[in-house]
């Protein structure tokens, strides 16, 4: 099994995958506000450790979910990447160096006024994350995902 | 970042047991946290804290105590003209699950003499909220003070 070792190949593998998207939308942004909301929010919001703690059959678990944020900004485009490591679990295939990538997103401007936004992301999960990137995109930059229940 | 990780991990433990070492909260009341939480979930409950650390001249931490944020308004006493390493704690469990999450908030606070602070720290809808403002008189509402993290504390 291969995993994506960059988000160029993130994005490229992403079509082939069984639960891989591409949601493409339009926002009533110019890039560079949401270059700067990306900058403020992401490192804000994404750059955490989750540690988890259950009961499951008489036996105590703990594991800690670490998210990384890298945001680009250009004047032609804005891109964020997330990646997730989580601790002490068997990797099936290389890991790279942040963790796998989970999701890419590419905002490109229409006009001075308007950005295309597009996600490459799984089908399904994530909806925290989702759901605060289309906020930071919109203007809405007030708050952070609960990353426990994303 | 590795000795931010370990903070995040101490405070998620810490709320854990949050009475372990409450804050003394003996000095003057300067800083006024309102909270405001939906829980996201009939079967989900959230408990929020903050945990508070004195910063010295060399960004060391020392951890003074966990101020447990229970009441609508929680006042609470920080050091004048030194820097704090506040840590809002929100904690999730469900009603019905024996699993329980921990999100982190950590920011450095410099507060001046004669000036107050107003936290409104919210919970809703899964998105979490810390706004800090400073501001001369209950009155005003105050100018807002950006998050800053650990890494910054020698130019505060």
């Amino acid at each position: 099994m291969h995993h994506p070792q960059s988000a160029a190949e993130f994005r490229k593998l992403l079509p082939e995958s069984t639960f891989g998207e591409i949601e493409k939308f339009t926002v009533n942004q110019p890039l560079h506000k949401i270059g700067n909301a990306f900058k403020k929010k992401a490192p804000e919001c994404l750059n955490v450790t989750i540690r988890t703690e259950s009961w499951v059959n008489n036996s105590y678990q703990v594991y800690n979910t670490t998210y990384k944020p890298t945001v680009k900004v250009s004047t032609k485009k804005v891109e964020l990447h997330i990646q997730q490591h989580i601790d002490n679990t068997l990797k099936i295939s290389k890991e790279p160096e942040g963790g796998y990538y989970m999701m890419v997103v590419d905002v490109v401007p229409i006009n001075k006024k308007k950005s295309q936004v597009t996600m490459y992301r799984a089908s399904f999960g994530n909806d925290l994350i989702i759901k605060s990137i289309k906020r930071w995109a919109n203007g809405k930059t007030r708050g952070c995902p609960d990353m426990t229940k994303n | 970042m590795t000795r931010l990780i370990a903070l995040l991990l101490a405070g998620s433990l810490l709320i854990g047991c949050s009475t372990l070492k409450p804050y003394p909260n003996t000095l003057q009341k300067n800083t006024f946290v309102s909270i405001k939480t939906d829980s996201g979930s009939m079967l989900t409950n959230i408990v929020v804290a903050v945990d508070i650390f004195d910063v010295d001249a060399n960004c060391k931490l020392t951890y003074k105590g966990t101020v447990d944020l229970d009441k609508p308004v929680t006042e609470v006493g920080l050091a004048t003209d030194r820097t704090s390493y506040l840590g809002f704690i929100f904690k999730t469990k469900g009603f019905f699950s024996s699993s329980t999450s921990s999100m982190s908030y950590y920011t450095l606070l410099k507060p001046r003499k004669k000036y107050r602070y107003n936290v409104n720290v919210s919970y809703e809808d899964n998105i979490y909220d810390v706004e800090i403002r400073e501001t001369r008189s209950r009155k005003q509402k105050g100018k807002e003070i950006n998050r800053k993290e650990l890494n910054s504390c020698r130019s505060l």
